[in-house]
């Protein structure tokens, strides 16, 4: 007598918003294109083509979709995956690192996005204070290092990583904002 | 909290030194909501910061571009679906008005219908149908799947058609469930399966497709094998994003637990949902997890509880008056009733149920009832009455043409209650062996206009 559970999925009226896949194309792709190449190393050019027939399927399904951005995301993964795994491909992947891009890691996509940002606010950010920021986040200087890189004073230096936070920062959050 | 907010640089000092001027900085950022939202933002950034891929990758990811071609063909696309869905529209609706014996050869005429758009058009107007008259969305869906093929010739993306023919099988395979033709449609899913992996293999494609092949192993009483297939789709729901399906397939994955026998556990797992089933205002899926959630707890002989949720269900299904489910949460109250000692009022309550179930044409359903007011009866010492409602199950079941040995079997109880002599225990045995027989749709007759 235990009643099961009878939804289909299937689209029930027809796909709406067709002017939103658009939109979401150029929104996307760079968080897609990310995942596909730099995640899964599936090759430029074959991402782009992965990428392309992720939209083509969302034409199918913009009607059920309900978050978009988890939606293309898991769906460039899956396809990504797909890739390494289907028949007739000659290079290899090695598991390690389909399992490690696993977006069963409810928080991939979104460190990804972050990254992206990060990446995009340094290319907008003053040259100095990429370099600045380099020195400290990437090369581990401390701000004594720092100072004798930039030949300044420590406590200058201090401040310049301060200042160059904020306005990093303030970018990320405008970055942030537009994608939205 | 304090109106007063620090600047960004002394909150930024403070993030990445540990150190504080003024010394209340900390007691101000976890009383602060926008200080809190300021740290916990600036903390994502920094750690991102710190990671040695921001300033190794390749930044011409970064700004890399969609190439206009493949936009301009997204555009094309999707603005000639829209036309093509908007020209079949008119026509289903006109061919569906007329007897379906007319459908398949006016469907193969009709030009409307032999694009993209108008297959989706015809598989969407299949699955609106297919939970009143799963006969009529069988000629549908699979006059759609023969549309499809007619498709591969005309300038189509190559995995557009494939994945097409794939999701037109999938529904013909939804249609056989509600025909419970189980094993037909679990056959003709492995054809949708091979269609999509020609096609573009999509997550949300495959991830329908497990939905489907498990709902129809779930019935066949594969449990075992629908079980893992559940949990894959679950997940897959999730990664795309889809709260209400992944709840939905996670409270199917609870019903397939009561039926390997994990009572406790099915209830878990469906307590562990309602809330958020409810924040979806998914009502069909609520209701039906409150019935189930009274049907387990009757299992384990809590009656309080099973009457709570069996009131629930029954509110709930009253206002979506699905007649079918608001028969069986009825039932499972008249049981509740039987079960916490109130025999005459549980059995006037099986009376009425199992006419309801037998006026709805689910004759073995209904029959079920009946052995449950042949058994209480026998309880409640009314024998002549045990031979009456035994006599009445054998003739319903010869007038509905019912298997042969449902018929045995209620004709075996109607001979042991006539000579004195039927027992508690014949009952559930006739009982397990009437639970084979489906009760679903197959009852049901197409629509001939």
């Amino acid at each position: 007598m235990i009643a099961a559970y009878h939804q289909n999925f299937a689209p029930t009226e027809p796909p709406k918003g067709y002017e939103r896949v658009e939109e979401l194309y150029r929104l996307f792709f760079n968080l897609m294109l990310y995942l596909s190449s730099q995640r899964f190393k599936v090759p430029e050019t074959d991402a782009e083509s992965l990428i392309h027939e992720v939209f083509l399927s969302f034409l199918a399904h913009s009607s059920e979709v309900r978050d978009p951005r988890a939606w293309l995301v898991g769906s460039i993964c899956h396809a990504s995956r797909h890739y390494w795994r289907g028949n007739g491909r000659t290079e290899s992947i090695s598991d390690e690192v389909l399992k490690r891009a696993d977006p069963s890691a409810p928080e991939l996509a979104d460190t990804v996005a972050t990254r992206i940002l990060v990446q995009e606010l340094l290319f907008h950010l003053h040259e100095k204070c990429r370099h600045t920021l380099r020195l400290k986040y990437f090369e581990g200087c401390s701000a004594i290092e720092v100072a004798r890189e930039l030949e300044t004073t420590p406590r200058y230096a201090e401040k310049l990583i301060r200042k160059c936070l904020k306005r990093a920062h303030q970018i990320y959050l405008d970055l942030k904002g537009n994608k939205r | 909290m304090s109106d007063i907010h620090y600047d960004d640089e002394t909150l930024i000092e403070f993030f990445t030194t540990g150190v504080s001027e003024p010394a209340d900085v900390q007691e101000h950022v976890n009383s602060c909501r926008q200080c809190g939202a300021f740290r916990s933002s600036f903390e994502t950034f920094a750690v991102a910061l710190a990671d040695p891929a921001v300033w190794q990758t390749n930044t011409e990811v970064l700004f890399a571009l969609p190439k206009e071609a493949k936009l301009q063909e997204v555009r094309e696309l999707a603005s000639r679906f829209d036309a093509e869905e908007a020209d079949a529209d008119g026509e289903i609706s006109t061919i569906v008005g007329r007897p379906s014996s007319e459908w398949r050869s006016r469907f193969a005429s009709s030009a409307p219908l032999h694009t993209v758009g108008g297959v989706r058009k015809l598989i969407a107007t299949a699955h609106e149908m297919v939970d009143h008259n799963p006969t009529d969305a069988m000629i549908l869906a699979s006059t759609a799947t023969a549309l499809c093929s007619k498709l591969q010739g005309i300038c189509y993306p190559q995995t557009i058609a494939a994945d097409l023919m794939g999701t037109a099988l999938k529904e013909q395979a939804t249609a056989l469930r509600y025909l419970g033709r189980y094993e037909e449609g679990l056959v003709l899913l492995k054809e949708a399966e091979a269609c999509f992996y020609r096609g573009s293999a999509s997550l949300a494609d495959l991830t329908d497709l497990d939905f489907q092949r498990a709902c129809l192993l779930f019935y066949a009483e594969r449990i075992p094998e629908a079980i893992p297939i559940m949990r894959r789709a679950a997940l897959a729901y999730r990664q795309l994003g889809d709260s209400k399906r992944f709840q939905q397939t996670r409270a199917l994955e609870a019903a397939a637990a009561l039926k390997t026998g994990e009572v406790r556990g099915a209830i878990a797992l469906w307590l562990s949902l309602v809330d958020g089933i409810a924040l979806e205002s998914d009502l069909d899926t609520l209701a039906t997890t409150l019935g189930n959630l009274g049907q387990a707890y009757l299992m384990l002989a809590d009656f309080e509880e099973a009457g709570k949720y069996f009131h629930q269900a029954l509110q709930l299904q009253k206002e979506l008056g699905l007649q079918p489910h608001l028969m069986r949460v009825r039932w499972g109250l008249a049981r509740t009733l039987v079960g916490t000692g109130e025999w005459e009022a549980g059995l006037a309550r099986l009376r009425e149920t199992a006419v309801e179930f037998e006026q709805a044409g689910m004759f073995s359903t209904s029959g079920l009832v009946k052995l449950e007011i042949a058994e209480l009866l026998l309880a409640m010492g009314k024998g002549p009455e045990v031979v009456a409602v035994c006599s009445d199950l054998v003739q319903q079941f010869r007038a509905a043409g019912m298997a042969t040995s449902a018929i045995t079997a209620a004709a075996y109880l109607q001979e042991a209650a006539s000579s004195g002599h039927v027992t508690a225990a014949m009952f559930k045995s006739v009982r397990e062996r009437l639970e084979d027989v489906p009760s679903l749709p197959k009852s049901r007759s197409p629509k001939t206009s």
